[in-house]
C-alpha cells in the first residue's frame, strides 16, 4: 500500500484525538488521498469495535424516559428514511470527513481584512490588493472563497473556546481569500501554530515560514516554520520582543522560502492578516 | 513515563467459536436494525425506544468510561440516539452495522464532552484500561442473547489489546478510552508526538489484524487503488 507521511492522522481522526488544527488540515487533506482514506476506513472500524471491551453497565431508568419525551419533545417530523444513499454524510459522522465540530455561521471580520492591507505596508512589499477583502459581502453564500472565510472562523472559534485569551490572526492571499490561521496561545511559552486552509503549494523542497509583523521597528521577524508535508508547526528561537507592555505581533504573513534556515526578511509572500486579540 | 497495564483475566474464545458467534446473529441484527430504522424515518417513537433497548447499554457503559460521569455520559447518550431520531439518513448501511455507527459517534461525542469539561477531567485518575471485567453482562432477560454476544466481541477485543506491545496498548488506550488527544498523550507520557501518532498507528494496524474476523476484510484489502 503506498504510504502517505499523514496517515498517522487518519488514526487521530478516527480516534477523535488530533488537535482541531491538526483535524482541519486533515479533513482538508483526506479527498485528495487514496492512502489516508483507506487508513482512515481501517481505523474507523477497529474504533467501532473498542467499545466492545469496557464493562457493560446498564444505564439509569430515567434516561429511557428522557430520551423518548426528548424525542417527542422534538419540533417537525424526522425526515424520510434513505438508506444508504451515496455522499450522504453527516457532519457529526465521525467516519465522515466533515469537520467534527458544526459550522459556525459567516461573520465578517472587517478588522482582520483591513489587517491584510496594514500587514502589506508593513511588510514594504505591497503584495495585498483591495480586491476580495471583504469576501463575504459581495459573494454567493456557496462559493469557496465563502466556504474559507467560514472554516477560517471556525478554526478560530474552536481556538478560542480553549483559550479565551487567545490572539488570532486570519492571513488571506492576494485575492483577499482565506488562506491560513495563525493562533498566537496567550500563554507566551506557548508557540504560535499555523493552521492552513488553501495557502498556494509550496514547491518541492520549500517550506513555508510565518512572520510577526508590525513589531517595534517595522521589520518582519519569522517565528515559525511549517513543513507542507505534515503540515506541523515548528517553532523557531523567538527573537521578538515579548513581556509584559512589549506589544505583540500586530499582523503575521508566511511567505515561501527554501528548506533551510529562514532567511532575514521574507521573500515570495502568499497570506497576511492583522493580530485579533 | 509510560502508563501501567493492568492485566485482564479473560479466555480468549477460540477464533472459529467467535467467528461463527459474531457474524450469525449480525445477519439477523442487520435485518432487524434495517426495519426498525425505516420505522424511525417514518417517526415512531417505538421504533425509538427498541433500538435504544437494543443498543443503549453498550452506548451508555462506553459513554460513562470515557466520561467518568454518570450525567455526562447520559446526555452523551441522549444527545447520540436524538441525533439517529432526527435524520436516520446519516447512518449508512454500507458503511457498516447501526451498532458500530452507533458506538462511534458514541465515542465522538464522549470525547467531545470530556474535552469540554476538561478542567474536570484532570482530576479524574489517568488510565489507558478498558477496565476489567464485563459486570452486569449475565443480567437475564430478552437481550440476554446480545449480552452475551457482545460478551464474546468484548472478550475478543480485550484479547487483541494484550497483544499489543506496551507503548502502542498505552497510546491507543489513552487516546480511546481516556479521550486524550494525541498531543496529550505524548506529554503523558512523555515521548514526542510523532512517536505518539507511530504507536497509535502501528497499534491500529495490529488490531486490524488481530481482530480481522469480527472487522472483515480492511479497505485496503477491498478497494485496493480505488479507495
Amino acid at each position: 500500500m503506498s504510504g502517505c507521511p499523514r496517515r498517522g492522522d487518519a488514526v487521530g481522526h478516527a480516534f477523535s484525538a488530533l488537535e482541531p488544527d491538526e483535524d482541519r488540515a486533515f479533513t482538508a487533506h483526506l479527498p485528495h488521498c487514496a492512502a489516508c482514506r483507506r487508513a482512515l476506513a481501517d481505523a474507523t472500524a477497529v474504533v467501532a469495535n473498542l467499545g466492545a471491551a469496557v464493562p457493560q453497565v446498564d444505564p439509569p431508568p430515567a434516561l429511557r424516559d428522557r430520551l423518548l419525551a426528548a424525542a417527542e419533545a422534538e419540533p417537525g417530523t424526522p425526515v424520510r428514511l434513505a438508506l444508504a444513499s451515496p455522499g450522504t454524510e453527516a457532519r457529526d459522522d465521525p467516519a465522515a470527513s466533515a469537520p467534527a465540530h458544526p459550522a459556525t455561521p459567516p461573520r465578517r471580520r472587517l478588522v482582520a481584512a483591513a489587517g491584510g492591507l496594514l500587514a502589506a505596508v508593513v511588510l514594504g512589499i505591497g503584495l495585498i490588493v483591495a480586491r476580495g477583502v471583504l469576501p463575504t459581502q459581495a459573494t454567493p453564500p456557496d462559493t469557496p472563497a465563502v466556504a474559507l472565510a467560514q472554516r477560517a472562523d471556525q478554526v478560530v472559534d474552536d481556538a478560542r473556546s480553549r483559550d479565551p485569551g487567545l490572539r488570532s490572526a486570519i492571513l488571506r492571499d492576494q485575492a483577499g481569500d482565506p488562506a491560513a490561521v495563525v493562533l498566537d496561545p496567550s500563554d507566551a511559552a506557548a508557540p504560535i501554530r499555523l493552521v492552513a486552509l488553501d495557502l498556494p503549494p509550496a514547491g518541492g523542497a520549500n517550506d513555508y515560514v510565518v512572520w510577526a509583523t508590525g513589531l517595534p521597528g517595522n521589520a518582519p521577524v519569522a517565528v515559525a516554520v511549517v513543513d507542507p508535508d505534515d503540515g506541523l508547526t515548528r517553532p523557531l528561537e523567538s527573537v521578538a520582543p515579548a513581556g509584559p507592555g512589549v506589544p505583540g505581533p500586530r499582523g503575521y504573513a508566511v511567505s515561501v522560502e527554501p528548506s533551510g534556515p529562514a532567511p532575514a526578511r521574507p521573500s515570495t509572500v502568499v497570506a497576511v492578516g492583522l493580530t485579533v486579540a | 513515563m509510560a502508563m501501567p497495564m493492568a492485566s485482564v483475566p479473560v479466555d480468549v474464545p477460540h477464533a472459529d467459536t467467535a467467528r461463527r458467534a459474531v457474524t450469525t446473529p449480525l445477519a439477523g441484527d442487520a435485518a432487524a436494525d434495517a426495519a426498525l430504522l425505516e420505522r424511525l424515518g417514518r417517526g415512531e417513537p417505538a421504533a425509538l425506544d427498541a433500538l435504544y433497548q437494543r443498543y443503549g447499554r453498550p452506548a451508555y457503559s462506553l459513554a460513562r468510561r470515557i466520561c467518568a460521569d454518570d450525567g455526562l455520559a447520559e446526555d452523551v447518550v441522549q444527545e447520540v440516539f436524538l441525533a439517529l431520531w432526527r435524520d436516520p439518513a446519516r447512518f449508512d448501511a454500507a458503511r457498516g452495522t447501526v451498532a458500530s455507527w452507533l458506538m462511534t459517534l458514541v465515542h465522538h461525542k464522549a470525547v467531545d464532552a470530556v474535552r469540554r469539561e476538561a478542567t474536570r477531567r484532570r482530576h479524574h485518575p489517568t488510565t489507558s484500561e478498558p477496565d476489567e471485567g464485563l459486570a452486569g453482562w449475565a443480567a437475564a432477560g430478552p437481550s440476554a442473547a446480545r449480552q452475551a454476544l457482545g460478551a464474546v466481541l468484548g472478550e475478543q477485543v480485550r484479547s487483541a489489546l494484550r497483544r499489543l506491545p506496551t507503548e502502542q496498548r498505552t497510546a491507543l488506550g489513552l487516546a480511546y478510552y481516556g479521550g486524550y488527544s494525541q498531543r496529550e498523550v505524548a506529554s503523558l507520557t512523555g515521548v514526542p508526538i510523532g512517536t505518539v501518532k507511530s504507536r497509535m498507528f502501528a497499534g491500529v494496524a495490529r488490531l486490524r489484524v488481530l481482530l480481522g474476523p469480527v472487522l472483515g476484510p480492511s479497505a485496503a484489502d477491498v478497494l485496493g487503488d480505488l479507495a
